[in-house]
């Protein structure tokens, strides 16, 4: 008896199976064409000579506008398009580059972990919360690029202000690409001893994310910020000011007032975490991949002033 | 029992193999959808590449928005040239456009123009748009509708063939020069029937709408309405009414720098006096200080922005290197003697320089006087007279008049009117 139940039933299982059935069913995946170069803009992202991001890395470079870039709930613009090519010029001078200068392990590091997909835009990322996005990376394949029609290679705020500037967002957003694949160094995300999660925008000064060893107040949101704000801080702004500003310890003799030297000696404390989880950082590039940052770093620096100096990227 | 299975899974299997004709039901369309929304694009593409000389529209983005002039020629290879009179043209410029699909063919604005430019006003909060839905595309006319708009604000912008004179918008951007003014005028521009003022007018560039404050039956009424400009002059896109007269159409006189509709003898122009009472602001009761509003500039008059950058420029050279950061008005309810106040930074903290002053308000306009009392040093003391007289010592006093609150707190702005130089207009907030 039950199994000519289980006979009955698979029968008609068997035919739901293959009922209805034709040929011209939809069920063959077409993958899309080649990127199609209509535009000056897509013939050097995409076909000269070898040396655009495409031919190299295999980086395809999104300028024109597509609604799938930002949530429904985000409003952003596009890229003027004159303005792709500098833009893309910008990376492999200022993003690339500095990695690539410094060694063979460097080219291949760049090679394994540039993302996939880069995406320009105009504007910024504005949320319905009245938040500003600077820019993003997702999974490790795509980074978005933000507020680049405010484009101005003499502009050094737009090039490298570290709260947003369009190079601390890239190195930023490239150091969320490392973590995404190896993981932050051992130990990096114990050194301070708390972050402070969704509060970090909520009244947090730069002081306030010193004093918890972090060196901005989004670094303080987890150990993931915390490590990209550290990269994208140590080789973006100045050497003189970074250390200045983070490393150095004040002399708090010179104050009177008990509040100040609270205040002073506070702050040293944060700038000794912030000075271990940097040694860790650079050590971790060293080991793991044969990086100097300090190197990158250096060579980013001297590339930037002279981009400010001059308004050029040389060929 | 056997024979119940039996038939049981006989009636099944027939039922089953009946059911997988392919006759039961007949396609309705002969391609697919994917066939199907190649050629609705193929022949949108046809339509909006046909004319020689593109299309024109009028592109409001919003309801609280005036109205643009917009030009668009479309050509095959992907590229559109855009003109607007926008800006006197700033974001005139080709970029690229596609038909795309989502729920419905949609035609993109791909890179950067005057569309975009408009949509980022507010931080991206114009409800403006760049994606739009094509409604219908015939050869003589080409409906958009804006992609992201919903509710009852959704823009519709109609395409219709432009000709060869259209691209000429140097009219369209004297007139739009002429309406918005130098920034030197007084700030009073009123609207006046017969010779007789009934209303004040105020023309905002950048949303192209048009605030009309009047008297109706003893009470202060405002109305804002978008407006089209013209190569001429301007139209009401929504005729506005004041107390029977409706406004409609207006043409610009260069010779007298008014606008003039002859048929309504109406007329809009300069003047220096308000040309209704002024929706006064409580001064010396509402709150007791107030600051210079240095977060919202707009709403000082360009003339005065002008001034004080000369004048504190000049108080720095006077000084020999010292600033003006912030000017108030204290103590203004509280029962004490009320000064004006400007802070000057030092190297050991703000300098509060103070004058006491006597304050009168009578019929919306406020007198001051110094009392003489001052803490201000000599030097400083020198330096500070051309802003006294600028801030304080209007010999017939300045106009009072609200503004609104400022940005997203709860003070109120309020002006300061130069009675006897109405092109001076300083702005404040209370607290």
């Amino acid at each position: 008896m039950e199994s000519k139940i289980r006979s009955i039933i698979l029968s008609m299982l068997l035919l739901l199976f293959f009922q209805c059935a034709t040929e011209d069913s939809n069920s063959q995946y077409v993958p899309p064409s080649t990127t199609e170069i209509t535009h000056a803009n897509d013939q050097y992202l995409y076909d000269s000579n070898g040396v655009s991001l495409f031919e190299r890395y295999g980086t395809a470079t999104r300028w024109r506008w597509n609604d799938n870039f930002i949530s429904p709930t985000q409003r952003a613009t596009p890229i003027d398009a004159d303005f792709v090519i500098p833009v893309a010029k910008l990376v492999d001078y200022l993003w690339v580059g500095p990695y690539a200068s410094t060694g063979s392990n460097a080219v291949n590091f760049i090679k394994e972990l540039f993302p996939a997909e880069l995406v320009f835009i105009g504007s910024y990322i504005f949320n319905d919360d009245g938040t500003v996005v600077l820019g993003y990376a997702e999974g490790g394949a795509r980074v978005t690029l933000l507020n680049l029609n405010s484009f101005d290679f003499q502009d050094r705020n737009w090039l490298a202000n570290p709260g947003g500037g369009v190079l601390a967002t890239v190195h930023h957003e490239f150091s969320h690409i490392v973590h995404q694949n190896y993981g932050i160094p051992a130990g990096f995300n114990t050194i301070s001893d708390s972050y402070l999660g969704n509060n970090w925008s909520n009244g947090v000064s730069r002081d306030d994310a010193i004093k918890l060893g972090m060196v901005r107040n989004y670094g303080t949101l987890n150990e993931y910020e915390d490590f990209c704000e550290i990269i994208s801080h140590f080789l973006v702004v100045d050497q003189a000011t970074f250390e200045q500003d983070f490393i150095n310890l004040q002399d708090c003799s010179t104050y009177a007032d008990p509040d100040d030297i609270i205040n002073c000696d506070e702050l040293n404390k944060g700038r000794l975490l912030i000075k271990q989880k940097v040694d860790l950082v650079v050590e971790y590039f060293n080991n793991n991949f044969n990086i100097d940052l300090l190197e990158v770093r250096d060579v980013l620096q001297s590339r930037l002033n002279n981009l400010v100096d001059t308004g050029v990227i040389p060929e | 029992m056997k024979n119940i299975f039996k038939l049981t899974s006989l009636v099944l299997l027939t039922t089953f193999l009946s059911a997988c004709t392919d006759t039961d039901v007949e396609p309705l369309f002969d391609q697919s959808v994917n066939e199907r929304t190649e050629a609705l694009k193929a022949q949108y593409l046809d339509v909006l590449t046909a004319p020689e000389f593109g299309w024109i529209g009028y592109y409001s983005p919003n309801k609280n928005s005036g109205v643009y002039t917009v030009l668009t020629n479309f050509d095959v290879d992907g590229s559109v040239l855009v003109h607007s009179d926008y800006d006197s043209g700033s974001q005139n410029k080709s970029i690229t456009y596609r038909l795309d699909k989502t729920l419905k063919i949609e035609l993109v604005f791909e890179t950067h123009a005057v569309f975009h430019e408009i949509f980022e006003i507010n931080n991206n909060r114009n409800a403006g748009e760049f994606v739009f839905n094509v409604l219908s595309a015939t050869d003589d006319e080409v409906i958009l509708e804006s992609k992201l708009d919903y509710g009852d604000d959704i823009t519709i912008l109609t395409l219709t063939r432009a000709v060869e004179a259209d691209w000429n918008l140097e009219l369209n951007y004297d007139s739009i020069d002429n309406l918005t003014g130098t920034g030197t005028e007084s700030v009073f521009r009123n609207i006046l029937l017969n010779n007789t003022p009934i209303a004040t007018f105020h023309f905002d560039p950048l949303t192209r709408l048009v605030t009309i404050q009047y008297l109706e039956d003893g009470e202060l009424k405002s109305v804002s309405g978008p407006i089209l400009i013209t190569k001429t002059g301007f139209n009401f896109l929504f005729h506005l009414e004041i107390n029977g007269t409706v406004l409609t159409t207006f043409t610009f006189n260069e010779t007298k720098n008014e606008y003039q509709n002859v048929t309504d003898d109406l007329l809009i122009k300069y003047d220096n006096i308000p040309g209704i009472p002024l929706d006064a602001y409580d001064f010396g009761v509402r709150r007791n200080n107030a600051r210079f509003n240095y977060l919202e500039p707009g709403k000082s008059s360009f003339a005065f922005n002008n001034l004080y950058q000369q004048l504190t420029g000049q108080f720095t050279v006077d000084t020999g290197g010292f600033t003006i950061s912030r000017v108030y008005f204290r103590w203004l309810n509280n029962g004490n003697i009320p000064y004006i106040e400007f802070w000057i930074p030092t190297s050991t903290g703000n300098f509060r320089a103070r004058y006491d002053l006597n304050v009168e308000v009578e019929n919306g306009i406020v007198i001051f006087s110094l009392t003489g009392d001052t803490n201000a040093p000599g030097f400083i003391d020198v330096a500070l007279q051309p802003l006294l007289d600028a801030f304080v010592r209007a010999p017939s006093g300045y106009y009072l008049k609200k503004t609104g609150g400022l940005l997203n707190f709860s003070n109120q702005t309020f002006s300061m009117i130069n009675v006897d130089d109405p092109t001076m207009e300083i702005n404040y907030y209370d607290f």
